[in-house]
């Protein structure tokens, strides 16, 4: 009796799942954005949260005030001139100074913070987040 | 003519020639020291020749018509990439009408891409422009494991904050997966190729030290390279860790 020249299995070839999760670095890992009774009101509504006052100046001098601020607070925050900005917040420590958040935001794009950018205020929008990752070896330097 | 014009234009000659050579090693046409020489001489030549027929004859096109005529590859049938000889040459000319003692000259003249970068990162004296420009050459010259190493020595030395925006932007992507937790959850044929590669990396895992800080960066590069498909053959993982071990070695020892 011939055999056949091709041997057919009749299973399918068996699969088999690959986990892993790797660990962060040292470093810190840090979380910005809006608190969530911040509604989005411009430029002219964050600064009345910031200053507590409203603002009567107009639109162009609230989105010129709010540069010079975030432009400020940008030199003062302990973070290094740029970092590597994460979609991953897992032990991130959520920063709760609305200036530092506003001024990361909108120095941030979805990849990197850079200080000296200058700040495209239309990213400071309630409801995005920025994570910041500092590895340790920068922080033992500062 | 040809030997007074070697004769003045001799020092810029020589850094042109110097940078070129550098510069043409990157895509793979290396030149001999002797032929170097002979490159230097052809140009004193073909620009006399053009000089005797048109008098405002530049010497950068005249080093451009001899530099094409005086590469050994053709001659022994290697393919010679023309786009790569043009912006070798334009850049080395340049180069080699800076000042001679300027930090982009020594910079132009490390042939190995890696150092370059580290050394324009140590020199603080280059402009934004001048550091992305070097930067983002290096990172593109490089192979993807020592590109990691250095897009990540970029954000731990504060010299990323120097770069402009997008070089930044390119670099961080390629730090991203380093400096960040990664996780893979994926099914596979067993015993499949993708499965061995696998069964690699975690075998070149599992001999790291857990308790040195390089571990877990090398860690997330090879999960992180392994997910997004860039480890297909077994040899990848090996070949991955051992540039990016090297690449870091360099960047630690170049600041020690």
């Amino acid at each position: 009796m011939s055999r056949p020249a091709l041997l057919h299995n009749s299973g399918a070839p068996s699969r088999t799942v690959i986990q892993h999760q790797t660990a962060a670095p040292a470093g810190r890992t840090l979380l910005f954005r809006l608190p969530p009774e911040i509604p989005n009101t411009g430029s002219e509504g964050l600064l009345a949260h910031l200053t507590g006052r409203s603002w009567t100046g107009g639109d162009a001098a609230a989105d010129a005030e709010l540069r010079r601020r975030v432009n400020e607070c940008a030199v003062q925050l302990a973070l290094p001139p740029a970092a590597v900005v994460t979609d991953t917040a897992d032990a991130a420590e959520l920063v709760d100074d609305l200036l530092a958040v506003c001024a990361v935001l909108a120095k941030s794009s979805d990849r990197v913070y850079l200080r000296d950018k200058e700040p495209n205020l239309a990213r400071i929008e309630p409801g995005r987040r920025v994570v910041v990752r500092l590895p340790q070896v920068l922080e033992e330097k500062q | 003519l040809a030997a007074r014009i070697r004769d003045s234009l001799s020092p810029t000659l020589a850094r042109y020639v110097r940078i070129l050579c550098a510069l043409l090693r990157q895509a793979d046409l290396v030149l001999s020291p002797r032929r170097a020489v002979m490159l230097l001489r052809n140009i004193a030549g073909v620009h006399a020749a053009r000089l005797l027929n048109a008098p405002d004859a530049d010497p950068a096109g005249s080093a451009f018509l001899a530099l094409r005529h005086s590469l050994p590859q053709r001659a022994t049938g290697e393919a010679v990439n023309e786009t790569s000889v043009l912006a070798a040459h334009k850049e080395a000319w340049t180069s080699a009408g800076i000042p001679e003692d300027g930090p982009m000259h020594v910079l132009m003249a490390e042939p190995d891409p890696l150092h370059r970068a580290l050394a324009a990162v140590r020199c603080a004296s280059l402009g934004k422009r001048e550091l992305s420009t070097v930067v983002s050459d290096c990172l593109a010259a490089l192979a993807p494991d020592a590109r990691h190493a250095l897009a990540a020595h970029l954000f731990e030395s504060d010299a990323a904050g120097r770069l402009v925006a997008a070089v930044a932007e390119q670099a961080a992507a390629w730090c991203a997966i380093t400096a960040t937790p990664q996780s893979l959850n994926e099914t596979v044929q067993a015993g499949g190729q993708r499965h061995r590669v696998w069964k690699r990396v975690l075998s070149l895992l599992a001999r790291l030290d857990p308790h040195d800080r390089e571990t877990p960066p090398a860690t997330n590069l090879l999960v992180g390279l392994f997910a997004s498909n860039e480890l297909m053959a077994e040899r990848d993982p090996d070949r991955v860790l051992g540039a990016w071990q090297a690449a870091r070695r360099d960047i630690a020892g170049a600041h020690s």
